[in-house]
């Protein structure tokens, strides 16, 4: 008799998912899907609008990310315009992108998954969320709320408000930078990289707990993909797209913007709205592929910052240069925090950072453009195409979090038959589905994300309908 | 902008105002509506002293800041109460239940901050009767003429700046309802 499993609901992710799990008679996993439930749109209704209104626009696809868009959007209009950015306008928006991706990554470590790492995956759910974190590591719980606030001040600071700043324009930024809040930022730094270390530190002491995770949380051979500098260093604004096996040997580089349809395939399953982007040249499935701070610390050869690079040599010591199971994107998040600070100061430190001249301005002289940065989960790519009044007819986006789909249904799959029982249903095994999940950080939303403990309930039937088994939180 | 809440010497800050809402929702943004108004009339003297932010909700990151203050006045669109009418209410921190929504609600956010910096300011939430949620920028009308209002008692009532806590009566809500 097959039944599902569904959890309604994944919690402590951006966004609204619902996980199936489907037995076979023996009650054995046979198949596991994650669906993602939103519908959004935006491809479709920005057209007929001013390619000067993309940025603006594009960033109101996320509350969590909207500086990530921004900076994709912003990319693709550059192109579009067909003008190269005041150096000053690229570094004031790659320290943008740097502290949304600390704001980001410090969100999703301590807000979201370390409840897990600190309280076990089999831990009292009512204990599992930002303020059982406070009851019991107070210290560690102060540093995540106050390493996001970094990033979110950064932000604001540059942009006059942390959600949907409009700073970031086609042909750079729409402001310089102040001597005053370039000090502020930097006066920052000394405290951010304590609570980073800090943070290392204390993951230092728990990730060994988790053998059984690390062995079957989305551990399994698959490309991987992000930007590199042309000196192989790690970059989120620019650079080549690379593509590198799962022994981190490049497969393939990707140098022209434009020619991204040649490497990444869209495939549409029934089951999601969310997209499945495959490597082209392998095809669909096979071409599976992860992106997003893991993706990125394997394909480069270094960070090029001392501390990150010190971290990262750990990481290397300990795991090998291309470790496979997704539990150690906690990790790689980590490493990109100190990345992220170390290199905002490296940045402001610039003697042109204050420079104002931060804006080239043209007319529309192309009538496609690609835009692709790294988004704190990923490759995020934005294609536009426009006609001849600059109005968009047509949009396609790729999504940070679409590119790891096949890896977290795949991932989903794994860590069920790992751990579920389809004979009786125990809340630790379910949040170990949601926990791979996690992992990746998925970001399914706009402004949207849950915290803590959702009211979930889990129902088991089998193929008539018949109700086996439930567990229920409120 | 930056403010350092794990230091208590740093507590400077002797009322902070939280307007919060989404100024694209037609009235729901009177909260930030009303605490730009209250920044836009304060002059150099109580920039040390009062904090304005907007926001479109809350937040862990504000913490620190709520921590920071000496007292705080959430500023927040209301459903519950009629349209153009206000109420103002004295609110707690308020342990956490344990089911957590995607953003936190004034007694949670002071939670976090007493659980997190140990320190919790007075507390008030301002609700603000809404007209319309529509897709959309700008106040109704009835709600404008409420949100200045509001501005202006609670402008006034922040002075002088070394009072120690803000005191509201019933009469002065009345006066902002009646006009």
């Amino acid at each position: 008799m097959n039944k599902t499993i569904t959890i309604e609901g994944v919690t402590r992710i951006e966004g609204h998912a619902r996980i199936t799990i489907e037995l076979d008679e023996s009650g054995k996993v046979s198949d596991a899907h994650f669906h993602v439930t939103q519908f959004r749109g935006f491809e479709k209704f920005v057209q007929g609008r001013p390619l000067t209104e993309m940025p603006g626009i594009m960033a109101r696809i996320c509350g969590i990310c909207p500086v990530s868009h921004l900076m994709a959007s912003a990319k693709a209009c550059d192109d579009l315009l067909a003008v190269d950015i005041p150096p000053t306008a690229n570094k004031l928006r790659r320290i943008m992108n740097l502290a949304q991706i600390v704001q980001s990554h410090a969100l999703s470590f301590f807000h979201l998954s370390s409840p897990d790492l600190l309280f076990g995956m089999d831990g009292d759910p009512a204990s599992r969320n930002i303020f059982g974190l406070i009851r019991d590591h107070p210290e560690f719980a102060r540093d995540g709320i106050l390493l996001r606030k970094f990033g979110q001040d950064i932000i604001a600071l540059l942009g006059e408000k942390k959600i949907h700043p409009a700073w970031v324009v086609p042909g750079g930024v729409n402001a310089p930078l102040t001597a005053q809040h370039r000090d502020l930022i930097l006066a920052e730094i000394p405290a951010a990289l304590s609570r980073a270390a800090r943070a290392l530190e204390y993951f230092h002491t728990v990730r060994d707990r988790y053998p059984a995770e690390v062995d079957a949380f989305a551990n399994f051979p698959t490309l991987f993909a992000g930007l590199i500098s042309p000196a192989g260093l790690i970059e989120h604004y620019d650079g080549a797209l690379r593509f590198v096996d799962e022994n981190a040997a490049p497969v393939a580089d990707l140098t022209d913007p434009h020619q991204y349809p040649s490497m990444i395939g869209e495939a549409v399953e029934k089951h999601s709205y969310l997209k499945s982007p495959y490597f082209r040249p392998r095809g669909y499935p096979e071409g599976i592929y992860r992106v997003g701070p893991l993706a990125r610390i394997i394909l480069a050869e270094r960070c090029g910052t001392p501390r990150a690079d010190a971290e990262l040599g750990i990481f290397r010591t300990r795991l090998g240069r291309s470790p496979q199971s997704s539990f150690h994107y906690h990790w790689a998040r980590l490493i990109e925090i100190l990345y992220g600070i170390e290199m905002i100061q490296r940045l402001l430190e610039y003697p042109d950072i204050l420079n104002t001249h931060v804006r080239s301005r043209a007319r529309p002289n192309r009538f496609e453009g690609v835009g692709i940065s790294e988004a704190p989960r990923g490759t995020l790519i934005h294609h536009y195409r426009i006609d001849e009044n600059a109005r968009m007819v047509w949009a396609n986006l790729i999504i940070a979090t679409g590119n790891n789909n096949l890896a977290m249904n795949r991932g989903v799959l794994q860590v069920a038959q790992r751990f579920v029982d389809g004979t009786h249903l125990e809340e630790g095994m379910l949040n170990r589905v949601e926990a791979v999940i996690r992992c990746f950080d998925p970001c399914l939303s706009c402004s949207t994300h849950a915290l803590g403990q959702m009211p979930l309930c889990i129902e088991l039937r089998n193929s008539t309908g018949e109700l086996c088994d439930v567990l229920q939180r409120d | 902008m930056f403010c350092n809440a794990t230091d208590p010497e740093q507590a400077a800050i002797n009322t902070l105002l939280i307007g919060y809402g989404n100024a694209l929702r037609s009235d729901d943004g009177v909260g930030p509506t009303v605490v730009e108004l209250i920044r836009q009339s304060l002059g150099p003297a109580f920039a040390a002293s009062v904090a304005c932010r907007t926001e479109l909700q809350l937040t862990p990151e504000l913490a620190p800041w709520i921590a920071s203050a000496r007292r705080v006045i959430f500023v927040d669109a209301s459903v519950a109460v009629p349209a153009g009418r206000v109420t103002i209410r004295r609110i707690a921190a308020q342990p956490t239940a344990a089911c957590l929504g995607h953003q936190f609600s004034p007694p949670q956010i002071l939670e976090l901050a007493r659980l997190a910096f140990g320190c919790v300011p007075q507390a008030w939430i301002v609700a603000v009767g809404v007209q319309s949620l529509a897709v959309g920028q700008g106040l109704t009308p009835a709600v404008e003429d409420t949100a200045r209002r509001l501005a202006g008692h609670l402008r006034y009532h922040l002075l002088p700046i070394d009072k120690p806590s803000f005191h509201w009566t019933s009469r002065n809500t009345r006066l902002i309802n009646e006009g």
